[in-house]
């Protein structure tokens, strides 16, 4: 699943570290989210999403996931 | 985070208690151990293993001891172990790999072994080496997945 997490993160100069103890995660999620290797729950979705003051959908693409 | 600081605190009590029982019930057995080995219960071959065992047990209980009081004391520290605890990758690689069944049955089996170790040696290095194979398979799997997801 493809996400704007990266350019989000890098328009308000975070670093992966930053975000992942903001929304109670790892490092090594958010990079595995970042490059589509990992699709994150519905839960860590929402905390990422509402962390950078958007809708899920904003954030995350889900047409590929919809298309499955 | 209170909750999970006192979870810490009750893991160093329960391996304090496990390591200490552990040397004792190895220096308990000196005696034995100091016998020639022809009049010996067993082999050579396990009475080192059941002690490099203990030794290898109380290193590895020390070090988290000592690593879970250094994370105590710092809030920072703390944290990042809770995170990484709860992070719902490691959990659904832990599940893909088999998740805390496999680490049960391996454990249980290689203490099983060491028991088995006064009754038959076959037994004992069968159990062990099953037991082995669970541990190292599950670690393959675990760097497949996380390289995977």
């Amino acid at each position: 699943m493809k996400s704007k997490i990266k350019e989000l993160r890098k328009a308000r100069k975070l670093s992966q570290e930053e975000l992942a103890n903001a929304v109670g995660t790892t490092r090594q999620t958010i990079t595995s989210i970042e490059v589509g290797k990992y699709t994150a729950s519905l839960v860590l979705a929402y905390k990422i999403a509402r962390y950078f003051e958007m809708a899920i959908e904003e954030v995350f693409d889900f047409s590929e996931v919809e298309d499955e | 985070m209170e909750k999970y600081r006192k979870s810490l605190i009750k893991r160093i009590i329960i391996m304090a208690v496990t390591g200490i029982g552990l040397t004792l019930m190895y220096l308990l057995q000196i005696p034995e151990r100091l016998r020639p080995i022809e009049n010996a219960d067993f082999s050579e071959y396990i009475r080192s293993f059941q002690a490099g065992g203990i030794l290898v047990i109380d290193i590895f209980f020390l070090y988290l001891i000592v690593r879970y009081g250094m994370t105590l004391k710092k809030e920072e520290q703390l944290k990042k172990l809770y995170y990484a605890e709860i992070d719902e990758r490691q959990k659904f690689i832990r599940e893909k790999t088999g998740g805390r069944v496999l680490e049960v049955c391996a454990t249980v089996i290689l203490i099983a072994g060491i028991i088995a170790a006064y009754f038959d040696e076959t037994v004992f290095f069968t159990m062990i080496g099953c037991s082995t194979f669970l541990l190292l398979t599950r670690k393959v799997l675990r760097l497949y997945y996380k390289n995977k997801y």
